[in-house]
């Protein structure tokens, strides 16, 4: 599909104020067939992925024997043999392969789809504007775009306003996308994406959302249910809410100097390193350059000074747009 | 006349990863491993004979909990409740 454009302030005004399209191709799809699917994955990640209804969306988070997130997947259940599992960048294989290897013989089956099958993501508060049947969050429905049926899909959680649509054969998408810049849609690319991402202080793969940390302090809460009984890591993921244990926190860092901030790169309180920058990007809402970064809980008080590569930054409260901004213009 | 056995296997789940699994079964999947002791048959599916090779398998019958107790020299790590282990 074309990522024609890409003029930043027209793409970040659709996502924040009109409707944006966005081609999401590239992330893992993975076909689950057969009748147990639901119930291992149930048994593997921090959610409740069982007692779904057909059209019930779910996210959850495969965890390791030590709590630490594997990925984050959205659970489509299209049928009580068929879901789909859409993950992050490349983790689809990641994915299969875990889940297989605690298969022992149970009926079900993963099969990636990610090179026949395509995405698109729509985005942005006037999303009902397209004039396409869009679903209730947490739920799919299979709509028509330009004769060509469709599941959409609303992922219920913290996430900007946005659907997914399904397509599943691949050759289908460039008409489904022309349908949609039709109907209104603008498209836009993952730069400007993130940057709205950032400013909400929500979470992403393969940034805040590895295998270095555990889905509470990755932002990933509301995807963990505690009342559902054992699974993989659960004991780990329990201690640390039941005791408070975690040692660091997801924060937003404002720019004193006005340099951009590196993603990866260290952060120091004195001699001593207290974070690591996972996120950066210039904020347009803040006019300033931000992050987000996993600090060391001692030094995560809003208003605390650390030292970065790129100059002193300032410890705000996530999300940027409800903090209380020091010097904000 | 019809064999029974005592199906003895893993299967993924609990804390840790890996649950055990006992089941009265009337004889044995084509890749299972026989096992015959005291005049039982057990079997042990191929997969789950790779984590529970040299497993030692026995009842307790304390006061601290009746039941079958698993020994498996694979077993890395166990959880709180011991029902669950990963290797």
């Amino acid at each position: 599909m074309p990522s024609s454009l890409e003029n930043f302030d027209v793409g970040y005004d659709a996502l924040s104020t009109g409707v944006a399209i966005l081609d999401r191709s590239h992330m893992g799809r993975v076909v689950a067939s057969g009748g147990d699917a639901l119930d291992l994955i149930n048994r593997f990640s921090t959610n409740e992925t069982t007692g779904l209804a057909d059209g019930d969306v779910v996210v959850t988070v495969l965890t390791s024997q030590i709590g630490r997130v594997l990925e984050l997947i959205t659970v489509v259940r299209r049928s009580a043999t068929e879901s789909i599992l859409m993950t992050g960048l490349g983790a689809e294989d990641t994915v299969v392969e875990w889940l297989d290897r605690y298969n022992f013989g149970e009926d079900c089956n993963f099969a990636v789809s990610t090179a026949t099958s395509a995405q698109i993501t729509i985005s942005g508060p006037k999303a009902t504007d397209l004039g396409i049947n869009l679903p209730e969050p947490g739920r799919y429905v299979t709509a028509e775009i330009d004769g060509v049926q469709v599941e959409i899909v609303a992922i219920s959680g913290p996430s900007l306003a946005s659907y997914e649509v399904l397509i599943d054969e691949k050759s289908q998408a460039r008409n489904i996308w022309d349908g949609l810049v039709a109907a209104g849609g603008v498209p836009t690319n993952e730069d400007t994406f993130d940057v709205l991402r950032v400013e909400q202080g929500l979470s992403a793969r393969s940034s805040e959302i590895s295998n270095e940390a555990n889905p509470l302090e990755a932002g990933l809460l509301p995807y963990v249910d505690f009342d559902k009984g054992c699974y993989m890591g659960q004991e780990v993921i329990a201690r640390l809410d039941t005791y408070d244990k975690l040692q660091r926190r997801l924060v937003g860092l404002l720019s004193e100097s006005g340099i951009a901030l590196s993603v990866d790169s260290s952060l120091k309180a004195g001699d001593r390193e207290v974070g690591r920058i996972t996120s950066a990007v210039t904020s347009r809402s803040l006019g300033r350059p931000i992050a987000m970064a996993y600090v060391r809980k001692a030094h995560t008080e809003p208003g605390t000074v650390l030292e970065s590569v790129n100059g002193p930054v300032i410890v705000v409260e996530l999300p940027f747009a409800a903090a209380v901004v020091p010097g904000s213009r | 006349m019809e064999t029974f056995g005592l199906k003895v296997a893993v299967k993924g789940g609990g804390c840790s990863g890996l649950e055990y699994v006992l089941d009265i079964v009337e004889g044995p999947q084509d890749d299972d491993k026989i096992i015959e002791h005291h005049g039982l048959e057990l079997y042990v599916p191929k997969k789950s004979y790779i984590f529970l090779a040299g497993t030692e398998l026995d009842f307790s019958d304390g006061l601290n909990g009746k039941g079958f107790v698993f020994t498996n020299p694979n077993a890395t790590r166990t959880c709180g409740c011991g029902d669950s282990f990963s290797a």
